[in-house]
């Protein structure tokens, strides 16, 4: 029983895994916690049904072409709407990045209207039962992405020199500067990734949810994920995720639902009172 | 997205000219009060929204704009507020001009709780921990239903005040006018001549000289929570008895975004802003659904466009006009002042002097 | 002395502009060649499925009206929707605008329990009818209140067929109640709690979702080795689907019961496999879409020939209600007002056009129909599990 709800506790923890790593990489290169991440994904995982359905491509091609326009289409949002806010308070920047989450929800309910979608399984259903315990193919699928996605960002960020680059940027903007990175480039390409996780993120969630204009809303679930993993770490997206999918999961086995229901966000206030770092967070010091 | 964030010159200081505010009074005081008299009912009641929402923002400007604190979680405020008046007034039976300031005092003991934990964050953190406030509160709401009415919400009586039922919305914007004037007025007197509000203007524009000056951060920051939630909680009263019905789904975080975006687009840090914000955000449903008759067949259809002008309207103000609604009154006005001098002066309040590209390339 | 002049100036602009606006004259909505009928109802934002699918159903009985037998004793009728999406605050604002602004004849058919709890009182102290609102909150038909009607089986009454057809039929051992953390879902607990005290049985693992919830291997893991038999449903269709699909994953086939907001044909498209949904028992207020009845023919007919639509359970419903709207105007005759309206409906006994039960009011009974149907999901289908219709007619005991 308990060992059940462990293995489902680590499907959720991976969905919450998985679009933590979407708001980590935008927020470890531009320090905005981009408050569109799940409309992002919502957009990503439609695009992908229009290209099944309508232009009858499979489903991996069809993943592969709104991955990359989800990315274009962040990429397009950075240069448009906050590019000009550069320099402007944080705040502004998060109030624009509502503004973007409302605009992409009302738009894709125009194109695409307000009712629940079916969206296909990749690789068809199947459960495996092992000693009383189900693995379903859905989850099994999600946490080898999620693992997938960080292991091949933290490889990209370790080794690749655009991943210096943006690591370089996170670290000390004017430094990289004066070292010749282009800090704006850096952000856009930084929105295009994020864009595209939250595209990949979003199409393996939508069998299990559905294809809906409010999946955006899984989006802020996600960030006491982000928030007790650092924030800036993508090993802590993970982590964060994980302990909160478990503990959330155990906790609906003792405590009654509205704690359960809360229970992500005690958890965050708590980790902000006590270590807003996180725990895969660098400690800073307070800078005059 | 910035290398520095502190950029004050976009927080405005009220305009301290004594004669335009009070050919302001002279002129709008009497057409407010006159104005009911000539609406009808639904214009009223957009009228009494609108009032109820300016003392939440003009509460919100106190934390946001102030003393540069962010907050996305305000609609919890409202709701305890709400809640607090409407059990007073249900369980305790207590009159309604009791339990509005009541209820105000108990949101100001909420804002006091969310202050703690406040203390220690900035900017995103700290928004994201009113967030967290904000689910919390709603969850309460739903889980203690024994009291509230948990999700099916909870009736609230009429105000009765001296034994004298106001039951129209022309009654009720009589009650809540004066009200709002006296509300903004005393926001407006912490900001413009206070000790306090000097104190709120030096923590925003930089914590550790605020500091150094004698400060106290936790003093202070806890007093803008405590100030701004009083007038979210008496806000909160008046909508619930003004309603006449309250559930969770009045206080949610589309709520919480709407209130910030009044404070943000009327101007941050000035109560004649907040004024204006509130104003036009609320009244923009209204504004868009007269454009919308001049729009082609196949445009008009569409319900979702409403949500898409008002996001447009948020980022357009964001990208062109981040001192908000007031920063750019003020601009005109000093432009027309000095007319046809205005070339040198108007530079002033040129958004951003140094651009980041400008600097570093 | 320029104040004095500029006051005076924009006092006068304001006067002449409000004085213009009041030039209108006061019509109840029913004018020698048109009926000015209104309505709100989330037309944007989550519940716009629901809203779109009334609306939708309400336009195609009214156009039916206008165009086939010339309007009502040669009046057209004229429909006015306002969006509220949702919210308590702009449903007054819709009510008091279709009120003052276009100043309506009657308001019928709005949806959702917060915004018609605060839009029904305004509408019963203008004494303005407001009838057959769709939603699951008691308030509107309890205390009675001489403009509101209400038609909709109510939840208890529902709740009470739902569980005596699962205790007695279909005997269930532990029953467990699965429900969204919204008013309907909160309703549905609790009444099954109350009536199988009459069995003497509890409830078991009551699970509470939330329309964000992504992943339900942990709840349904755990009803699992709880040994549920009986899982009575009260979400909305996606996470009814998301359940359904799950407790087939996990090898587990309890006898599922749901309410009707969800038990639409919508379902089996989003499920697309009829294993999930085979087996389903849904309680619904109208005939499946699909049934051979004559009424229900005619509204497939009129769908296809004024809308644009796929036939669903929503558009049914205010084709139904819609109907019995113009049948009662019908029956007013030709001296239409407010008054004859209500005064009318009291005095209807078992009305009936065939999509629905029969209903009954009277002074001291606004609450409606009193009875549903039950359909069973096969192949992608509703199917009628029994021909006639569920009645629950004894008193409930309603606070």
């Amino acid at each position: 029983m308990i060992l059940q709800q462990v293995v489902s506790g680590i499907a959720l923890g991976s969905i919450y895994a998985l679009i933590a790593v979407g708001f980590v990489v935008i927020y470890k290169a531009t320090k905005v916690i981009n408050f569109a991440q799940g409309d992002l994904m919502m957009i990503g995982a439609y695009v992908c049904y229009t290209l099944i359905t309508q232009a009858h491509l499979g489903f991996f091609t069809a993943m592969a072409i709104s991955t990359i326009a989800t990315g274009i289409l962040g990429f397009l949002l950075e240069r448009f709407t906050l590019r000009p806010l550069l320099g402007s308070p944080l705040f502004t920047v998060v109030i624009a990045t509502l503004a973007i989450s409302i605009l992409l929800r009302s738009t894709a309910t125009m194109i695409w209207g307000a009712n629940e979608l079916h969206f296909p399984m990749p690789l068809g259903e199947q459960t495996l039962s092992v000693a009383d315990i189900n693995f379903s193919s859905a989850h099994v699928f999600i946490t080898a992405a999620a693992f997938l996605i960080v292991l091949v960002f933290s490889l990209f960020f370790r080794f690749t020199k655009l991943g210096t680059a943006l690591r370089a940027v996170a670290r000390n903007q004017i430094g990289s500067v004066l070292s010749g990175v282009s800090v704006e480039r850096v952000f856009s390409i930084s929105w295009f990734l994020s864009a595209g996780v939250g595209a990949i993120a979003g199409m393996l969630i939508a069998p299990l949810t559905f294809l809906k204009i409010d999946m955006g809303n899984l989006g802020l679930l996600a960030i006491p994920a982000a928030i007790l993993g650092g924030f800036e770490s993508l090993p802590g997206a993970i982590v964060g995720g994980l302990i909160l999918g478990i503990s959330e999961n155990l906790s609906g086995l003792f405590l009654p639902l509205s704690v359960k229901r809360i229970f992500p966000w005690i958890v965050l206030v708590l980790v902000l009172t006590i270590r807003p770092e996180g725990i895969f967070g660098e400690h800073k010091k307070r800078k005059l | 997205m910035s290398i520095k964030s502190g950029n004050s010159k976009l927080y405005l200081r009220e305009d301290r000219e004594k004669r335009s505010d009070w050919i302001f009074f002279i002129l709008v005081l009497p057409v407010i009060f006159v104005l009911p008299l000539f609406l009808g009912s639904y214009s009223t009641y957009l009228c009494n929204l609108v009032g109820i929402y300016i003392i939440i923002a003009v509460g919100l400007n106190i934390l946001t704009g102030y003393t540069g604190q962010v907050s996305l979680g305000h609609a919890a405020f409202v709701a305890c507020g709400a809640y607090a008046s409407a059990l007073l007034v249900t369980r305790l039976h207590l009159s309604f001009l009791i339990a509005m300031p009541l209820a105000g005092v108990i949101t100001s003991v909420a804002g006091l709780i969310t202050a703690i934990p406040a203390l220690r964050l900035k900017g995103l953190y700290l928004a994201i921990a009113t967030m967290a406030f904000s689910f919390i509160v709603g969850e309460a709401i739903v889980a203690l239903s024994d009291l509230t009415g948990g999700v099916g919400g909870m009736f609230v009586p009429n105000i009765v005040v001296f034994g004298y039922k106001i039951s129209t919305d022309r009654q009720f914007f009589y009650l809540l006018f004066p009200l709002v004037i006296l509300l903004c007025l005393a926001a407006k007197a912490v900001g413009d001549h206070s000790r306090i509000g000097r104190a709120f203007f030096a923590i925003r524009d930089s914590e550790p000289a605020a500091e150094a000056f004698g400060v106290s951060l936790t003093q202070y920051k806890i007093l803008a929570f405590v100030l701004s939630s009083f007038y979210a909680g008496v806000a909160g009263s008046l909508l619930a008895h003004y309603l006449g019905m309250i559930g969770p789904d009045n206080f949610t975080l589309m709520h919480s975004i709407q209130y910030i975006v009044m404070v943000v687009v009327g101007g941050m840090g000035s109560v004649a802003g907040s004024i204006m914000g509130a104003v036009f955000i609320s009244l923009l449903p209204e504004g868009i659904r007269i454009v919308k008759d001049y729009l082609p067949e196949f445009l008009r259809q569409e319900q979702e466009l409403h949500m898409v002008i008002y996001a447009l309207v948020m980022l357009g103000f964001m990208i062109f006009e981040p001192s908000g609604m007031y920063g750019r009154w003020l601009r005109i006005k000093y432009y027309m002042k000095r007319f046809p001098f205005n070339k040198k002066k108007a530079r002033i309040f040129k958004r951003r002097e140094i651009k980041y590209s400008s600097a570093m390339e | 002395m320029k104040v004095l002049m500029k006051t005076t100036a924009s006092f006068a602009l304001i006067l002449i502009l409000v004085l213009s606006s009041l030039a209108a004259g006061a019509e109840v909505g029913v004018s020698k060649d048109k009926i000015l009928v209104g309505t709100h109802m989330a037309l944007t934002g989550p519940a716009a499925f629901a809203g779109k699918g009334l609306l939708e159903g309400m336009k195609v009985y009214f156009q039916f009206v206008n165009e086939e037998q010339g309007g009502i004793h040669g009046r057209k009728i004229e429909l006015i929707a306002e969006d509220d999406g949702y919210k308590p605050t702009r449903a007054v604002a819709a009510v008091k605008k279709l009120m003052d602004r276009d100043e309506i004849f009657a308001i019928i058919e709005a949806l959702g329990g917060p915004t018609t709890k605060v839009a029904m009182p305004i509408a019963q102290k203008r004494k303005i009818p407001y009838l057959w609102p769709s939603t699951a909150t008691l308030a509107i038909v309890h205390p009675v209140r001489r403009y509101i009607f209400g038609y909709y089986t109510q939840f208890d009454r529902i709740c009470v067929g739902l569980t005596d057809l699962a205790v007695k039929k279909l005997n269930a051992k532990k029953i467990a109640v699965f429900y969204a953390d919204q008013e309907a879902g909160h309703n549905v607990r609790d009444a099954v709690i109350e009536r199988l005290k009459k069995y003497n049985m509890e409830t078991l693992g009551n699970v509470g979702v939330k329309m964000t919830d992504v992943d339900y291997s942990g709840v349904v893991a755990k009803l699992k080795t709880s040994g549920v038999d009986t899982i009575i449903i009260a979400t909305h269709i996606p996470t009814t689907v998301a359940f359904l699909k799950e407790c087939r994953r996990q090898n587990y086939n309890p006898t599922c019961l749901q309410d009707p907001q969800s038990t639409d044909p919508m379902m089996f498209k989003l499920a697309k496999d009829p294993a999930v949904t085979n087996g389903l028992i849904g309680a619904t207020y109208m005939l499946p879409v699909d049934s051979d009845a004559e009424p229900v023919k005619k509204w497939r007919e009129h769908m296809a020939k004024y809308s644009k639509m796929p036939p669903g359970n929503y558009s049914l419903m205010a084709y139904c209600v819609t109907e019995m709207f113009c049948d009662a105007l019908k029956q007013v005759g030709k001296d239409l007002t407010r008054e004859a309206l209500i005064d009318k409906l009291e005095t209807w006994k078992n009305y009936d056009n065939g999509l629905s039960g029969p209903v009954s009011y009277g002074p001291e009974d606004h609450e409606g129909s009193e009875g549903f149907f039950v359909v069973k999901a096969k192949d992608n289908k509703w199917e009628l599990m029994f021909d006639k219709r569920v009645n629950v007619t004894e008193k409930m005991d309603r606070k």
